[in-house]
């Protein structure tokens, strides 16, 4: 409990010292919770996601960082790795690739390059899954493209 | 130096001049020496003008019109015994100086020709010569070996007390000539530029002298621009490059245990800083370091490594981790119970 917390507000001492250091990642923190943090994360170029803003909800456990955060989509992404409805994360290292020397920065890093680069064999989104095991990848970015537009992009634009 | 001894010694018999001319030319050998120390210490000490002013004074006042001070503020050695000292050297200097002045140019133009580069050199490589023959003839460390030759010749002529008076007469003066390097200067310099005129040249050495501290100044200004006591800063252009450059982290004892790269060693799990236990602590071959703590959190916990994600037991050369993984633990143990002992 007290580790965690020490440990967390050491990353977040570190967040603010380097925020200008990784722009694609907006990482905060809860005011009035420790273990409640959030982060917009900029869709990584020449992906389907390009000009979206995500936002992730981070639930850190009290065992950070010997277990790892649950992280989720709150905005709709049309992912083969993401959980459509939930927002639910299939990565490796959220699960059992987890290691206590990731920061809750360098997992918003690993989620972005996982938008990069799908795992279309351990799909959450099936559709998506299946379009790209296909091989249509036109319609998979199309449907992720449409999915950025409606959910991450910012309303006027 | 030892000069104290005898020059109590010699200083006494001197007034008395009744006493034999041989035993008067020893005594006046050594007091010459001991002379000789007070004005290096002179020459050493106070290099001001003044203080050059005051050196030539004792060979060259009875005799020359020079515009010296007054005998009164000479400044003595600490060493020296006041009147006695001052005394004696006057007495001295009046018997022989006539001889003295004119040895003097004798001896330096055999020492000019003694010296291997006597043509060319300048004033300075005199002056450097007659430095390295005080120095020389006292502590007989080193010098010119033309030089120290010279010296032991005469110091022998001296030693034989066979010879006639004229002669010891002229071997004093010219030991005297040796030995009192202040004034082969001014007279050498008298040598090299007009070689009869002594009164007016008199004068001449004392700025020339102060040309060469003034030079030594701005040298040091030269060297250092702030001119002032200080260490040599980091950024400082003219520090000399053989000094190690040390980082300020290295000088704090607490961050000893830092990387080379200067970036503090923390642990990567908790932040913390690593203690030196902490660093030397390698539970797994990949080297990943953690502070204990941790390492005891993770064992508790699932076990893996973070750096390589490897459970710390299985991973390569187990006994090799127990071994390191023991050695920690015993240490605290140990100093627990030394901690303990001593309360109880």
């Amino acid at each position: 409990m007290q580790s965690s917390r020490a440990r967390l507000f050491k990353e977040y001492k570190e967040v603010q010292r380097e925020k200008s250091a990784d722009p694609d990642i907006q990482l905060t923190c809860d005011e009035s919770n420790i273990f409640k943090w959030s982060a917009f994360i900029n869709g990584p170029s020449e992906t389907p996601y390009e000009g979206g803003v995500f936002q992730l909800a981070f639930a850190i456990p009290e065992q950070y960082p010997l277990l790892p955060p649950q992280v989720r989509f709150l905005t709709k992404i049309f992912h083969p790795n993401v959980h459509f409805k939930t927002g639910e994360i299939c990565l490796d290292i959220l699960k059992n690739a987890w290691s206590p020397a990731w920061t809750l920065q360098s997992v918003c890093r690993a989620i972005i390059a996982l938008m990069a680069h799908p795992e279309p064999d351990s799909p959450l989104n099936c559709d998506s899954g299946n379009l790209l095991r296909s091989g249509d990848h036109r319609g998979y970015k199309s449907m992720a493209k449409m999915y950025t537009k409606l959910a991450a992009m910012p309303k006027k634009a | 130096m030892g000069s104290d001894a005898t020059m109590v010694h010699a200083s006494a018999p001197a007034f008395s001049k009744d006493s034999g001319k041989k035993k008067k030319n020893i005594r006046a050998a050594r007091l010459k020496q001991c002379k000789l120390d007070a004005r290096r210490e002179q020459w050493l000490s106070q290099v001001k003008s003044k203080g050059l002013k005051n050196f030539t004074y004792n060979a060259t006042q009875p005799k020359l019109p020079c515009p010296t001070p007054p005998p009164s503020s000479l400044p003595r050695p600490s060493d020296g015994s006041g009147g006695e000292w001052e005394e004696s050297i006057k007495i001295r200097a009046k018997q022989e100086n006539i001889i003295k002045l004119e040895d003097l140019h004798d001896s330096d133009t055999e020492s000019l020709f003694n010296s291997p580069s006597s043509t060319s050199s300048g004033m300075n490589y005199l002056m450097k010569n007659c430095l390295c023959e005080s120095h020389s003839s006292h502590s007989s460390t080193s010098g010119s070996g033309s030089y120290t030759q010279s010296v032991n010749e005469e110091k022998d002529d001296d030693g034989d007390e066979e010879k006639g008076d004229d002669d010891e007469e002229k071997e004093d003066d010219d030991d005297d000539g040796f030995d009192d390097w202040e004034t082969i200067a001014d007279a050498l310099s008298n040598a090299n530029d007009d070689s009869e005129n002594c009164p007016k040249s008199e004068t001449k050495p004392i700025p020339f002298r102060e040309d060469i501290h003034s030079d030594l100044c701005n040298h040091d200004v030269l060297k250092k621009p702030e001119g002032l006591p200080r260490a040599w800063r980091s950024d400082d252009a003219f520090r000399p490059q053989s000094l190690p450059s040390l980082s300020r982290s290295k000088h704090c004892g607490i961050s000893n245990w830092m990387n080379e790269d200067g970036q503090a060693s923390l642990c990567p799990i908790c932040y913390e800083d690593l203690d030196l236990t902490d660093t030397s602590f390698l539970p797994c071959s990949c080297g990943f370091h953690l502070c204990l703590f941790c390492h005891k959190r993770i064992m508790e916990a699932d076990g893996r490594c973070p750096g390589c994600r490897k459970l710390y037991n299985s991973a390569v050369g187990g006994d090799q981790n127990v071994a390191i993984t023991a050695t920690p633990s015993s240490s605290v143990r140990f100093h627990c119970s030394h901690s303990i002992n001593p309360g109880t």
